[in-house]
Formats: structure tokens, C-alpha cells, sequence
């Protein structure tokens, strides 16, 4: 122990001695070290923290799937549910749950839209959850009349009602209907989708198709019982349920995953790539770190030979080598962790919105133990090296007078193969990036099919409670000419299916074109919105034959549709052909609907999805429907006239809320926000491998001018030009740099398909990215190497050879 | 009674297309115990190299070499370097004091590599601090004290360990004749007191400070 403080002290001395170097070093090893936290502390907080629940690994989701038709991620069949709910010997509980919204007012408050949940009775014991007061759901609230209960969350419950210690068996108004409040949540839980009023389910079991796939449902395994055989016996059933019910049934089944795993499926693959792309950059910073300590134990060597002269042993002297290099990266982890926390908050403000379990993200054990690991192996990473270098001194030969040391060649091999791997490793990240940035292009040449700006959008959901049918169409056609009323509204339109998911809402059936059976087999799929207003024009969606709904599609009139160009083209063979033929919404409705018109595709899902079949309808020829995403078309900023939204539905309806208010520009860039992320995190983690490369190059080729000294004095002794000795170094320095990008470039067609999945319109070996990018970073390893080339090139011959 | 026995020794470097370059040849030669010795010849004879190879630095020779009648040619390096710190103390040309450290440390790292506990260590060093007159400078660096003063502080170093033998590479080479004078001073009472020594020197004036000569040239003892 006290020699390791003997070692420690010395290390200390020696840092303080060589300042720039120390400097340098903490510098390079801070940042990789910071940002290597910061996207711990993400990847922690997302991935590894377990979800707040009891036990949370026990936890299973179901996930609908046919792979026969392709789908996968879908919702669950309630009679489905009932049925492998039997099996209690794989579950302890099971839950059923729909996600929705509901309005408070009518208490004086500002009306507010806030997330509800439709639950059965086992969702709280699946969780393992108690109330903080009042009860839970029990079996008895499952029955289809018991819908006047209500358990609220402990946020609402203090927002809302002020932290009201007699709240339990007070009456509410949710959604313009009296309910009672029997439980409050503990603060902080708001499974699912920060849901703030739970209700029960309220399923009628004889009146439930079984093909009405609209559910969720989640499950808590037995102790003795592995997700693995959960999955067979639930397989089992499923393929047992298709043979009875094959109408409904045929091709579907689940796929099991833990709760966890199913919350952070979309955000992985781009958090442990981010992941690996900064640890790529912290082995750049040690190979350059341990480059310069390569440079400085040319200077040490007599030292390293005195003291193996005074006795020190081989692993006395890599020992104290490793101290010095552990004592450096402890100070530069010291750095990064500070740094740590302000990258985190940087990082936390440039994830995209809705992103999952980011409340998660923070220092903890975990994060703390992953910056001391990380700096205690930077430390002998870029330590090991040099040290193994100094341990193994030819000690005669360093302590001779003017004895030239064979020392220079093992370190010069040394400092080149770092190099090489610095400079593989940079393009490896470079061509990763250059990957990410022409994806990111591309998408944002993908044509929505609508004009984004100068549009606001928001969510008006009336309560089924107050009205009914036609009232929700009179209401929303008040509500349009209000708005179109305003000044700088150029628009005004409604539907439930906004483009790219916008409205949090999205209505599918299945049609059967005119002349065919009506059976499941002719079926097909399509996105069916009504809509209302002027929404085609709102959002500047081109008619591409026939004419848009007019006032006079009402409920009396002709049953009507608009669909979209590529419904048009694939069923009716083109737009002007669709126009006049007949479709059936089967099995909604038991009547033809007209075609006249046809409009644009519009990206439905997302920018990188196809767009589908698509089907409008009047809003006041399908009533039932209480939600509108409004579409209003501005003048000028489209954020300003959220007011002026807010007053005009106060104005029909006082304790009527608006939500989700967004500009569509917002909606546009949110949907692509995590490959925005990404490529931005990966271009400046790839800019700073570039740098660091950059200088690594440049460091070792400065060293080798200097080592290389006396011989090119000779050499210009002998007739060398400039031009020569120029050649001379740069050859060197660009021979190493080009085994890099070889090397580099073997990396990268291995490693790039981890990405491939962040790629749109790109593949992960883009050919003109793997010439580009190499052409790049060989031009700024031809820089780097250019500068210690010109002082090699302008060497006074006379004063090189006296050097000795 | 002979504390070194050198039989056939030689040392030789591999050169391009199997040829070899000798810088000793065919050492034959016996050291007793409490002898001072000289080595002395030209530039390039083998002086160094001789010094290095009795003091286990250096183990690419081939022949025999017996040290204290242990067979030091049939040890492996690790086996000589314990035996090196047991009975070996090196006084350098250039001084090699350590600059980062200041003389007590430079008198203590020694000790440290030859695991003597601190209270040992502290003892001991303030021992040679009184011995050899520098308990005034032993706070000092290196870079602090004059040449004399350093290669005093290194002869210091070389005896911390109490060691049998002292190897001194020109100990007087980068001084002026005052200091040398004392250094040679300082030796020749070690050797009174029954160290042994074997010095390497172009100097008459040093070498008669001893009791026997060894001349070298072109890698022979001649």
C-alpha cells in the first residue's frame, strides 16, 4: 500500500509537471468519458431501470399478430382474452384495458381533456399497485352496467381537486356524466400513455365480436412460470381458437414480450447504436492519449532505466506506469461526469417528444459505476501500451552514454498501429454518419401528400353524454364557420384520421367494392375517416378527379365517398375510372356508397410508410362519431390561433376542452424526431472522431519528423530536395492512414447494418457513402500530414546533423 | 578469496547475413573480494559492456560467469536481478538521479523495489543522509545540486542497500578534478571499509586510487 502511494504521489508530480500534456489528455478523456455517461445515463434510464412496478420482469404484453396477412402490433380480441385468461396456471392475473380521453368540466375549472383507461378488474393486481385511498376495481365492476365508478390518478387529484382527503365516494363530472371517484392513485403512476382517470371496462360479453381487435392486454406470470412456455400454451390456444372460429380467427395469434421490453421496443435499437458510436469515439481519444504518453516515454526512458538499474521489477515498472495512466483518466472521469450532467440535459432536450420513460433519466449507482468503470479501463487502455513498452526497456542500452536505443522502432510500430486503429474507427463512425444524414435527406424529400405549414391542428372529443348523432355534426359545422369567421383563417376542416397518426386517433374497416361478395375473403383494408368542414383544402390535399363533399352530403342525401389516388389505382384502375363506382364499408354498413372523388395519397402512419387505401365519408352521413382533429389553415403563425380555437368551442360548448394542440409543421418533424436525433448525434460524435483522428495523425507524424530528424538532415545533406522530403513524410503518414480506411472500411460493412433500420431510401453499404467518405477523411489525414511535412521540408540540413 | 569468476566470456551483437559483431571476446578473469579495480582502455574496447554484463544488466553474453561461487550463467534474468539488488550497487557517469524526485526519495526508491518497510526505509536513509554529509540537501532536486553533490548523492544511492560490490561507469567523467578528487576520495573508504569495487576510467590519476588494472582492447583482456 505504501509503495502504491509512493506511485500515486509520483503520478501526481509528473502531471503537474507536463501541464499542456496533462491538459490535453483531460480534455480528450473528458469528453469521451461525458459523453459515454450521457448516453449510459439514457440508455439506464430507458433500458436498463426496471419499470416502478412490483416485480416488473413478471409482467407480460400481449401483442396481436397474422403473419398470414403481414400485420403485426396489433391490438387483442376481448373473447380472445377471456379465453387464455383460463389458463390460471401460467397467469397470477390478467388485465384487458382500452386507451381513450375524457373531459372535465362543469366544476367551475377550465374544461380540460385528460387520458382515460377503460380496465378490468385484474389491471391493478397485474401491476401490483395499491391505492393511496379508496379501492380498486373488483370482479363485480366488470359487469357491463357498472360504469358510474372512477379511480383517478394522484396528480388529478390534487390539480383537480385540490389533495381532497374525503374525495373517496365524491361525485364527478367526467365526460358530462356523474361519476364516482372510489380510489386515488399513488403519485406517479399513470399506466397506460400518463392516463389520469381509470374506469372499468364495462365489456357486454354476448354483444363483443370476437374479431373486434381493439384491446389491450397485459398479464403477471405465475413464479414457476417462464415467458417461453407462456408463449407455447398461448400459441397452442390461439391455434386451437382459429379452427373454431376461423371467420375471425384464421392467421392470428400473439407474440409475449415483458411490459418493459414492450415500452422501449421503438427507442432500443437507436439508443445501444448511439451506444456503441460514442464508445467508438472514447477508444479514438485513448489510442490518441496513448500516442502521446508512446511520445513522452521516449523521454522517460532513462528514468524507466535508472529505476530497473536500482532494482525496480518489470511489474514494479508497469505498475507505476499504469498508476500515472489510471490517476489521468480518474481525473478526466472526475471531468466527464461533471460534463455528464450537462450533456444529459442537453440530450434530454433534443429527444423527440412522447419518446418513453425519460422521467427514468438520471444519475444513479448505475450511471456513477459505469463512469468509474469506463475511466478505470480508459486508464489502462491507453495506459497499457506505453507501460508495456516501459517494462520491457532494454536497460543497457538506455543507460549507455550516447547509446542509440532500439527502443524507437518497437514504439514507432506501436504508435502506427494505434493510429490505424484510430483512423478505422473514425471512418467507421463517419460512414455511419454519412449513412444517417443522406437517410435523413431523403426523408425529407418524401411528399406528405398535404402542406404542413401555417396549419394548426387540435382535438375536440364531445361528451356521448351531451350529445348525440347529428348534434356532434352541427356542432363541428358551428364550430367551422366560427373559425372561418376569424380573421386570418384560410380554412377550416375535421377528421379523425389526421395524417401521420397526428390526431392520436385512426379509424380502420374493411370495404368490398360494388359487384363482389360480401364475404371476409373479398374484403379489403383501408384507413376510413368522415370528415367534416373544408379538410381537403385545410390541409391543401389535391382532387385529382370528381368534386369534394359539399353541404348538401347529408344525412338525407346519397351515401357518398372520396378516396385516395392509389385505392383508386389499384382497385378501379384509375382515378377518372373510380369515379361513379360503388363501395360497401362491410360490415358497418349494409349499403352502397358513390366514389365522387378522388384525392391525393397522404402518409398515414408515418413519412416512411406506404400510404394505403384510404376512405373519406361525410361526417354527417356516418354521426355516431364525437372526435374531430381539427384542421385550420392560417394566415400567418398557425401556434397563435390556439386562443382563438379555445374561445370558439368555449363560446358553443363552456366545459368543452380542446387538447393535443399542435402546429402540423411540429407533428412533421416529431415523426421523424428519432432519426433526426440519431443523425445528429452520430454526425457530431463521427465530426469529433474526425478531429481526434485529425490529430493523431498529425501527432504521430510530428514525432516522426522530430525522431526522424538527423535523417533528414542526411538526406538533404546528400541532394534531397524539398519536394522529396515532403513526399517522404506525407507517403508515411497517408501509408498508414490508407490501412486505416481499409481497415476501417471492412468495420464498417460489417457494423453499418446495425443501423439499417434508422436508414429510409439508403442501404446500410450505400456505395457513394463508401466512396465519399474515405475520399474525406483521406484528404484531412493529407492536411494533418502536410504541416509536420513543410517543417521536415524546411530543415536546416547543418543543425540537423550536429542534433544527436 | 574470488567474489567474480568470468570464464570464456563473450558478448556479441547478430549483424546482416549471419555475421556477428564481438564487443567481448573470450573474457577470462577472477575478482576478489575487497579488490578496487580499474578498467581502462579505448573507446569502443568493451569497457561499458564488461560493467554491464557483471552487473546483470545486460544477459545476452555467453561463457561463465560465477558470483560468490552461484553459477549466474545458469540463472534466468529474474533470478539475477534479486541477486543484482542483493549485492550490487551502480555509480553512473551521468549521475542517472531520478529528476522528478528529490534526494531523500532518490535514496529511498531503492530501497522500496527491495521491499523494505517504511520504517526500515526511513531509518536507513537518514543513515546515509548523516554518513555521506547531505542531510541539508535532502529536500533538494536533483536539477538543486552540483555535479560533485549529485554524484555524491549517487554513490549514496549505490550504497543504500549495502551492497558487496560497486559498479562506477567514469564516475568522475562530467566532473572537474576538485570533485572528482573527492569522489575518488569517498571511494577508496568504501573500499577500506570492505566494499569492492570495479570502475571503468580513461583516467591514470583515478585508476591509481585502485590496487589492480584490467586493460581492455578491441573486446580482449590484454
Amino acid at each position: 500500500m505504501n509503495t502504491l502511494l509512493q506511485d500515486i504521489r509520483f503520478g501526481f508530480r509528473m502531471l503537474l509537471k507536463h501541464k499542456a500534456f496533462t491538459a490535453i489528455a483531460v480534455i480528450a478523456l473528458g469528453l469521451g468519458i461525458g459523453a459515454n455517461t450521457a448516453i449510459f445515463s439514457l440508455v439506464n434510464g430507458v433500458l436498463l431501470r426496471p419499470l416502478s412496478f412490483p416485480d416488473a420482469e413478471r409482467i407480460i404484453y400481449f401483442e396481436g399478430r397474422n403473419p398470414s396477412s403481414g400485420i403485426t402490433d396489433s391490438n387483442i380480441s376481448f373473447l380472445d382474452f377471456t379465453d387464455w385468461s383460463q389458463q390460471t396456471d401460467l397467469f397470477k392475473a390478467t388485465a384487458a384495458f382500452w386507451t381513450g380521453n375524457a373531459n372535465l368540466g362543469a366544476d367551475g375549472a377550465e374544461p380540460e381533456r385528460v387520458p382515460r383507461a377503460g380496465v378490468t378488474s385484474g389491471f391493478f393486481p397485474v401491476l401490483g399497485v395499491q391505492p393511496v385511498l379508496g379501492r380498486t376495481f373488483v370482479p363485480e365492476d366488470d359487469k357491463p352496467e357498472t360504469t358510474s365508478v372512477a379511480i383517478i390518478s394522484h396528480g388529478l387529484w390534487k390539480r383537480r381537486f385540490g389533495s381532497d382527503p374525503a374525495i373517496v365516494g365524491k361525485q364527478a363530472q367526467i365526460s358530462s356524466r356523474p361519476i364516482t371517484v372510489i380510489g386515488v392513485m399513488p403519485s406517479g403512476f399513470e399506466f397506460p400513455e400518463q392516463t389520469q382517470v381509470w374506469v372499468p371496462s364495462a365489456v357486454n360479453l354476448s354483444d363483443e365480436p370476437r374479431d373486434n381487435r381493439a384491446w389491450s392486454a397485459i398479464a403477471r406470470l405465475n413464479p414457476d412460470v417462464d415467458l417461453m412456455q407462456a408463449q407455447t400454451r398461448i400459441s397452442a390456444i390461439n391455434a386451437q381458437l382459429a379452427k373454431q372460429f376461423h371467420e375471425t380467427n384464421k392467421g392470428w395469434d400473439v407474440f409475449l414480450s415483458t411490459l418493459h421490453e414492450r415500452v422501449v421496443r421503438e427507442v432500443k435499437p437507436s439508443l445501444l447504436a448511439l451506444l456503441g458510436a460514442v464508445g467508438f469515439v472514447l477508444l479514438i481519444a485513448c489510442a490518441n492519449v496513448a500516442n502521446l504518453l508512446l511520445a513522452r516515454s521516449a523521454a522517460r526512458q532513462k528514468e524507466i532505466a535508472i529505476r530497473a538499474a536500482m532494482g525496480a521489477s518489470q511489474g514494479r515498472v508497469l505498475r507505476q506506469m499504469l498508476t500515472e495512466s489510471i490517476l489521468l483518466s480518474a481525473i478526466g472521469g472526475i471531468a466527464g461526469l461533471l460534463l455528464s450532467v450537462w450533456l444529459t440535459d442537453v440530450l434530454m432536450s433534443i429527444v423527440p417528444e412522447g419518446a418513453p420513460r425519460l422521467d427514468q433519466v438520471g444519475i444513479d449507482y448505475r450511471v456513477l459505476t459505469f463512469a468509474l468503470g469506463v475511466s478505470a479501463l480508459t486508464g489502462i487502455l491507453f495506459g497499457l501500451v506505453p507501460a508495456l513498452h516501459a517494462s520491457k526497456l532494454d536497460v543497457t542500452s538506455a543507460l549507455k552514454e550516447g547509446g542509440r536505443s532500439a527502443e524507437g522502432h518497437r514504439r514507432t510500430s506501436a504508435r502506427s498501429l494505434l493510429l490505424i486503429g484510430e483512423v478505422a474507427l473514425s471512418l467507421m463512425l463517419l460512414v455511419g454518419a454519412g449513412l444517417l444524414i443522406k437517410s435523413f435527406v431523403r426523408l425529407q424529400e418524401v411528399r406528405p401528400g398535404f402542406n404542413a405549414h401555417n396549419v394548426l391542428i387540435a382535438n375536440v372529443a364531445l361528451p356521448g353524454a351531451k350529445y348525440k348523432d347529428q348534434q356532434f355534426v352541427e356542432f363541428f359545422r358551428q364550430l367551422k364557420d366560427r373559425l372561418e369567421a376569424a380573421p386570418g383563417v384560410q380554412a377550416v376542416g375535421g377528421a379523425i384520421n389526421l395524417p401521420l397518426g397526428a390526431s392520436g386517433y385512426g379509424i380502420g374497416r374493411g370495404f368490398v367494392p360494388e359487384g363482389r361478395p360480401l364475404t371476409r375473403d373479398e374484403l379489403f383494408d383501408a384507413s376510413c375517416s368522415p370528415i367534416t368542414g373544408d379538410y381537403f383544402r385545410a390541409l391543401q390535399i389535391p382532387l385529382l378527379g370528381g368534386r369534394f363533399f359539399q353541404l348538401r352530403d347529408n344525412a338525407e342525401a346519397p351515401k357518398i365517398v372520396i378516396i385516395n389516388e392509389s385505392m383508386a389505382k389499384r382497385h378501379f384502375g384509375s382515378p377518372s375510372e373510380a369515379i361513379g363506382k360503388r363501395l360497401t364499408i362491410w360490415r358497418d354498413e349494409n349499403f352502397m356508397r358513390e366514389i365522387v372523388g378522388v384525392v391525393g395519397d397522404t402518409k398515414t402512419g408515418s413519412l416512411t410508410g406506404e400510404s394505403g387505401a384510404q376512405v373519406y365519408v361525410p361526417h354527417a352521413q356516418d354521426s355516431q362519431w364525437n372526435f374531430m382533429g381539427m384542421v385550420i389553415r392560417t394566415a400567418g403563425d398557425p401556434a397563435a390561433f390556439a386562443t382563438t380555437l379555445r374561445r370558439e368551442v368555449q363560446a358553443l360548448d363552456k366545459d368543452q376542452p380542446i387538447y393535443n394542440v399542435r402546429t402540423m409543421d411540429d407533428v412533421v418533424m416529431n415523426s421523424i424526431g428519432t432519426r433526426r436525433v440519431s443523425m445528429q448525434l452520430f454526425t457530431v460524435f463521427a465530426c469529433a472522431a474526425l478531429l481526434l483522428a485529425a490529430l493523431g495523425i498529425y501527432g504521430v507524424m510530428a514525432c516522426s519528423v522530430t525522431q526522424r530528424t538527423q535523417e533528414i538532415g542526411l538526406r538533404m545533406a546528400l541532394g534531397a530536395q524539398k519536394s522529396d522530403v515532403l513526399g517522404l513524410v506525407i507517403r508515411q503518414g497517408m501509408a498508414l492512414t490508407v490501412i486505416g480506411v481499409i481497415v476501417g472500411l471492412a468495420g464498417a460493412f460489417a457494423l453499418t447494418r446495425v443501423i439499417g433500420n434508422l436508414l429510409y431510401g439508403v442501404t446500410a453499404t450505400d456505395p457513394a457513402t463508401f466512396v465519399a467518405i474515405p475520399l474525406v477523411l483521406l484528404f484531412v489525414a493529407l492536411l494533418a500530414c502536410y504541416l509536420p511535412a513543410r517543417r521536415a521540408a524546411r530543415l536546416d540540413p547543418t543543425r540537423a546533423l550536429a542534433q544527436s | 578469496m574470488s567474489m567474480i569468476t568470468l570464464k570464456h566470456l563473450e558478448r556479441f551483437y547478430p549483424l546482416a547475413k549471419g555475421k556477428f559483431f564481438y564487443v567481448l571476446r573470450d573474457i577470462n578473469l577472477e575478482v576478489n573480494e575487497g579488490d578496487f579495480v580499474s578498467i581502462m582502455g579505448p573507446s569502443g574496447a568493451g569497457k561499458s559492456s564488461l560493467l554491464h554484463v557483471i552487473g546483470m544488466h545486460d544477459h545476452a553474453w555467453s561463457g561463465e560467469y560465477y558470483f560468490d561461487d552461484d553459477p549466474i550463467h545458469s540463472l534466468k534474468p529474474k533470478e539475477r536481478s534479486t541477486l543484482r539488488n542483493e549485492k550490487i550497487g551502480f555509480v553512473f557517469q551521468n549521475y542517472h538521479l531520478l529528476d522528478d524526485l528529490t534526494v531523500y526519495e532518490n535514496l529511498d526508491i531503492p530501497l522500496s523495489y527491495r521491499h523494505v518497510n517504511k520504517a526500515g526505509r526511513d531509518s536507513i536513509v537518514c543513515d546515509a543522509l548523516d554518513r555521506f554529509h547531505i542531510v541539508g540537501k535532502k529536500d533538494l532536486y536533483p536539477r538543486q545540486l552540483s555535479g560533485g553533490q549529485q554524484q555524491l548523492v549517487s554513490i549514496a544511492r549505490a550504497m543504500i542497500a549495502n551492497p558487496k560490490l560497486i559498479l562506477a561507469d567514469e564516475p568522475t567523467g562530467n566532473l572537474h578534478s576538485d570533485q572528482g578528487k573527492e569522489i575518488m576520495e569517498m571511494f577508496k573508504t568504501l573500499n577500506a571499509g570492505g566494499t569492492t569495487i570495479i570502475q571503468v576510467t580513461h583516467s591514470d590519476v583515478n585508476a591509481a586510487y585502485g590496487n589492480r588494472i584490467i586493460q581492455l582492447r578491441d573486446g580482449f583482456v590484454v
